[in-house]
């Protein structure tokens, strides 16, 4: 909680100290119509009576509304495109995990061998390629020449493929190199020879035995996942024109509107807390030896 | 009493070799590794020697547009009538000097904040570690674009904004590094001689944890690099006619139907690029921590 108050007034700082202020647009008024406005959004305070304000106000949910849109409430905004974010950065994670994890595996069980450098270097190749030149690629390919998947734009599942496949596909990468060095730390343990021994099939030994345990440091890293989905989608919502979060943060950093950026950038910070917290809870549920401690 | 000659070599015992000539020879095994280290030399080179290379100067106007690629022009032209291949030797400077400064920039900071935090400890620790948790409570690209904003549009701010949106990833390794070389003995010895805290710190201190300020550095560079052409590509880069990788791509966007080289050759220049600083830090890592390399 401390840390999540810092992150808003580092935020609100960072925000108030960008040059210029809101009403500085060029518009023709008369000064004292600018001082008015001034004083009713408590713009000649003291910084740290502004950032009273502000937490007063967004202990009541209450996130203020867009400084060059009038009437937006910041709230409403999220309300309207987050759930757009949230159905493109599941679908990557799903991309990320499906790719990646059985990948992993592969990888570790024919380890040292042709394979596993192809696909370590296959992930090191998803990894590396910046996520925008891969969408990039993706509108031109699939979208432009083979005509497969729209080129951008949102509300039908068919638009969802191509950006989620290009925000997922980067940590499809490093989760295969996570999932490669977790299954090399459990393939050697005493109990997987012991399962080969007993005479499972190698399929069971991996998957049952190998794998679930593999399992366990994969769950701080969906975590981390979540950050980078968050970030990614970003560039990925302005190049495909999906309207999320993203695009929205993007155009209101670009048009200096704010209040909008500063409620994002808050909703934000606010997501990542609970995925951190939700990975912590997890991984002591999934782990007994951490549950009981 | 007669020296006894060891028969060493029936032993089996191994010249002595230094760490650095170790991690040297590990690093030399990882193939990938040096074919990147070779074409990041080459690419630093052509960078430095951009106005030898070019051919054109960068915004020079006046050939055809967005024409492909021919003998006049390697990569073709760009929409504003610009040679290609011009901008792109000159964008590598950019981004290169994008990528090193601002990890110069967060490994000092990094090391400054990490090495005091872990060596003095206490209250001072608490503070230093709670001020890297809340930077790194927003993800890095969002923060340097906050501080891209409030800076401004040049390559100068992009160097300062994302420098000091990455360097708490640095110092929290490093504070745990400095945490393990403190207890190693001759740290302790160091100390019992009478070494100053500075000295402690800076000599026997500092040579243990270069190795992972150099591996965290290489892997900080392409991520540098790529929140570079990415601000660039949503307008927040050095303002036009800078020939900004990501600028370049940004620009090439509407013409990727008609002449998709425009996009290709500036994006295969960046892809190349990150994707040879990655199996670099592979390589590093391995060669200064064998244990953690497979």
């Amino acid at each position: 909680m401390p840390v999540w108050l810092g992150v808003v007034f580092l935020a609100f700082v960072l925000v108030h100290s960008i040059p210029g202020g809101p009403f500085d647009t060029g518009a023709i008024r008369p000064p004292a119509t600018t001082a008015l406005l001034e004083d009713h959004y408590h713009l000649n305070d003291p910084l740290w009576k502004q950032f009273g304000y502000y937490l007063g106000d967004i202990a009541h949910g209450d996130f203020g509304e867009s400084l060059t849109r009038r009437g937006l409430a910041v709230s409403d905004v999220i309300k309207e495109r987050f759930p757009r974010s949230l159905i493109l950065g599941a679908t990557a994670l799903i991309v990320a995990l499906l790719v990646g994890i059985p990948a992993g595996v592969i990888s570790s069980v024919r380890r040292n061998r042709p394979t596993d450098y192809t696909v370590m270097v296959g992930a090191t190749l998803a990894y590396a390629v910046p996520n925008f030149v891969l969408s990039l690629l993706f509108i031109l390919f699939f979208g432009l020449k083979l005509g497969w998947f729209p080129l951008g734009g949102w509300g039908t599942p068919q638009h969802v493929v191509l950006p989620a496949i290009a925000l997922g596909l980067p940590w499809a990468g490093l989760v295969a190199r996570l999932t490669r060095a977790a299954m090399l730390d459990v393939l050697q343990e005493d109990f997987m020879r012991l399962a080969v021994m007993k005479g499972l099939g190698p399929v069971t030994v991996v998957v049952r035995h190998g794998f679930r345990n593999a399992l366990l440091p994969l769950t701080t890293v969906i975590a981390v996942l979540t950050v980078e989905l968050i970030t990614g989608s970003l560039i990925i919502e302005v190049i495909f024109g999906i309207p999320g979060i993203g695009q929205e943060m993007v155009t209101s950093v670009l048009a200096a509107d704010y209040t909008m950026v500063l409620g994002l950038v808050i909703f934000y910070a606010t997501i990542i807390f609970i995925a951190n917290f939700l990975a912590d809870v997890s991984y002591a549920l999934l782990d007994p030896r951490i549950r009981n401690g | 009493m007669a020296d006894v000659a060891l028969p060493l070599d029936e032993l089996g015992a191994h010249p002595a070799r230094s760490p650095w000539k170790l991690a040297w020879d590990r690093f030399r095994d990882h193939k990938a590794a040096c074919i990147s280290a070779v074409f990041l030399a080459l690419l630093i080179v052509v960078a430095l020697a951009a106005p030898l290379i070019s051919r054109y100067p960068p915004n020079y106007l006046g050939f055809d547009p967005v024409v492909g690629p021919s003998w006049a022009h390697w990569m073709g032209t760009d929409h504003l009538g610009r040679d290609l291949w011009s901008r792109v030797i000159y964008g590598a400077r950019i981004s290169l000097l994008v990528g090193f400064g601002s990890q110069a920039l967060a490994v000092t900071i990094g090391v400054l904040v990490g090495m005091t935090a872990g060596y003095f400890g206490g209250w001072l620790d608490s503070i230093l570690m709670r001020l890297t948790d809340i930077m790194q409570a927003l993800p890095g690209i969002l923060l340097a674009m906050l501080f891209v904003t409030v800076l401004g549009s040049s390559t100068r701010s992009l160097i300062l904004a994302i420098g000091l949106a990455t360097w708490p990833v640095m110092a929290r390794v490093i504070r745990s590094q400095v945490l393990q070389a403190r207890r190693l003995q001759y740290v302790e010895a160091a100390a019992a001689l009478g070494c100053s805290s500075f000295r402690t710190l800076s000599v026997h201190i500092f040579r243990n944890v270069l190795g992972p300020i150099i591996v965290l550095a290489t892997f900080g560079i392409p991520s540098a690099m790529f929140t570079e052409a990415l601000l660039s590509y949503i307008g927040l880069g050095p303002p036009p006619p800078s020939p900004s990788w990501g600028r370049i791509i940004s620009d090439a966007f509407p013409y990727l139907e008609v002449s998709p080289h425009y996009m290709l050759f500036p994006a295969i220049a960046l892809s190349v690029t990150l994707l040879a600083f990655n199996f670099l830090g592979d390589g590093l890592r391995d060669a200064f921590d064998p244990q953690g390399a497979d």
